[in-house]
């Protein structure tokens, strides 16, 4: 079993993109026709693992032609800017002519990031790739006499690549909203320390779900909810029938607010998924996630949107306040005449309520 | 103090007050939401025996027209001792998840 590691550098999405990039990368070339290597990304708190069981052989002798590396990053991959992907994909040329799979071996199986920094070029990190790289947000503009756009932040282009070969293949993008006004989401479920998440596993629940596109008109985190309860049923169902240990921790995500021209960040973060994590070890949690997406749904464009705000508030902070507040609103709500709304039963609230913190 | 809902959601005295809760509230004639308020609103001790008070006096109206169970004083002073055990937020909640339920 080989141990690769990456550092992370305080850009939370930019650093997970780079860990699952370098985890797509290894699975991708290490494996002959047909056998893949397992490969496993795991949060270790400072540091992403990738733990793979290729030799450092098969690694480095890079299985895979360069065109089908240069695959890894698709022509369609759902980038809010798409104008950029063919700069990266330059990028990823220049790196295969410089032999990668050497340049990552150095630089993240031996730790020598200092000296194989110096060797590569900088160039601009793209706010899709890493919200805080977007200009104005990098300098106080505030009190200026002159107005001033900041600077760019830069990133190596091993970087770069590495974390748009991650996007492409681990995001899930949501919309809030309908039309050209409707504000991008992408969501980035964060592994666990212990299980942390087979990369071919994290394909199969992207290619099991039926759709990668997650929508609300309610805002991010009743969007969130619905995407994370939608992931974690499959999960359920997996850990049953093929033993899957697999494990999300948290969420990241970013949202982008339409302008009339590109795009802008707005509201980004990580969100704690601890409920639903827990109620995957459960019995009831197949029940418990359907009742949960089943209350948000029939809330959120029909009935009271209060109430799935609410829930999924409670879904990502499950404290004692937010439940308080939930519970209220849906007994209120089931008191109206016409709202018919889903009720628990006993086995699945008692399950909810064992993780009120 | 304890802070473990799922724990005392579990226990009898809960059971039965939280299952009488619900009957008020899903009972369409009844539909007693003012005792759930008072009860959530309740910020101390005494607030909260007060607010039991009045729910069980609604609450006796409504029975003896239907013939239904009432907790018993036992129950009552089971659910006090609570309030000395947990949070009393933590006990309000534990009424109040009763009303989620199906089960009458």
């Amino acid at each position: 079993m080989l141990n690769f590691y990456v550092n992370k550098s305080g850009r939370p999405i930019f650093d997970l993109e780079i860990a699952y990039g370098l985890g797509r990368f290894i699975y991708t070339v290490s494996g002959e026709e047909g056998i893949s290597k397992n490969t496993w990304i795991l949060d270790k708190g400072n540091k992403y693992l990738i733990k793979t069981t290729a030799t450092k052989n098969e690694f480095l002798k890079e299985t895979k032609s360069d065109k089908e590396i240069m695959a890894l990053i698709s022509d369609d991959m759902p980038f809010p800017r798409k104008r950029y992907i063919k700069y990266i994909q330059k990028y990823l040329e220049d790196l295969l002519d410089k032999e990668i799979s050497q340049l990552l071996w150095q630089r993240h199986f031996n730790g020598k990031y200092k000296e194989i920094n110096e060797k590569l070029e900088y160039k601009s990190l793209y706010q899709d790739l890493e919200p805080s790289g977007a200009k104005s947000l990098t300098m106080p503009v505030i009190g200026d006499k002159k107005y001033s756009e900041g600077n760019t932040k830069k990133a190596n282009k091993l970087d770069i690549v590495l974390a748009t070969i991650g996007f492409d293949g681990f995001a899930y993008r949501g919309f809030i909203g309908k039309g050209d006004k409707s504000k991008q989401v992408t969501i980035f479920p964060n592994p666990d320390s212990v299980h942390g998440i087979r990369v071919d596993r994290h394909f199969i629940i992207k290619s099991e779900l039926k759709s990668r596109w997650f929508k609300s008109n309610l805002g991010v985190k009743v969007m969130l909810a619905k995407a994370l309860l939608k992931i974690h049923q499959l999960l359920w169902m997996k850990k049953r029938t093929d033993e899957w240990e697999d494990t999300y921790n948290s969420v990241n995500y970013a949202l982008f607010e339409p302008t009339g021209n590109q795009p802008k960040p707005g509201e980004s973060g990580e969100l704690s998924i601890n409920l639903l994590k827990e109620l995957i070890k459960t019995d009831e949690g197949k029940h418990i996630f359907e009742r949960l997406l089943k209350l948000i749904n029939q809330n959120e464009n029909y009935g009271n949107g209060e109430l799935a705000l609410r829930l999924s508030q409670f879904i990502f902070d499950t404290n004692l306040e937010n439940w308080n507040m939930y519970a209220m609103e849906h007994i209120r709500t089931s008191l109206e005449p016409k709202m018919k709304i889903s009720s628990y039963k006993e086995n699945e609230i008692k399950e909810v309520l064992k993780n009120v913190k | 103090m304890s802070n473990n809902l799922g724990e005392l959601y579990e226990e009898e005295a809960i059971r039965e007050f939280g299952a009488a809760l619900r009957r008020a509230l899903r009972t369409e004639s009844v539909k007693d939401f003012a005792s759930l308020t008072e009860i959530d609103r309740a910020n101390s001790k005494n607030d909260l025996a007060e607010a039991i008070k009045t729910f069980l006096r609604r609450y006796e109206s409504a029975a003896s027209k239907r013939h239904w169970t009432r907790p018993e004083v036992k129950h009552l002073e089971q659910l006090m001792k609570f309030t000395d055990k947990y949070d009393l937020d933590v006990v309000k909640a534990a009424l109040i998840s009763h009303a989620l339920t199906k089960k009458s």
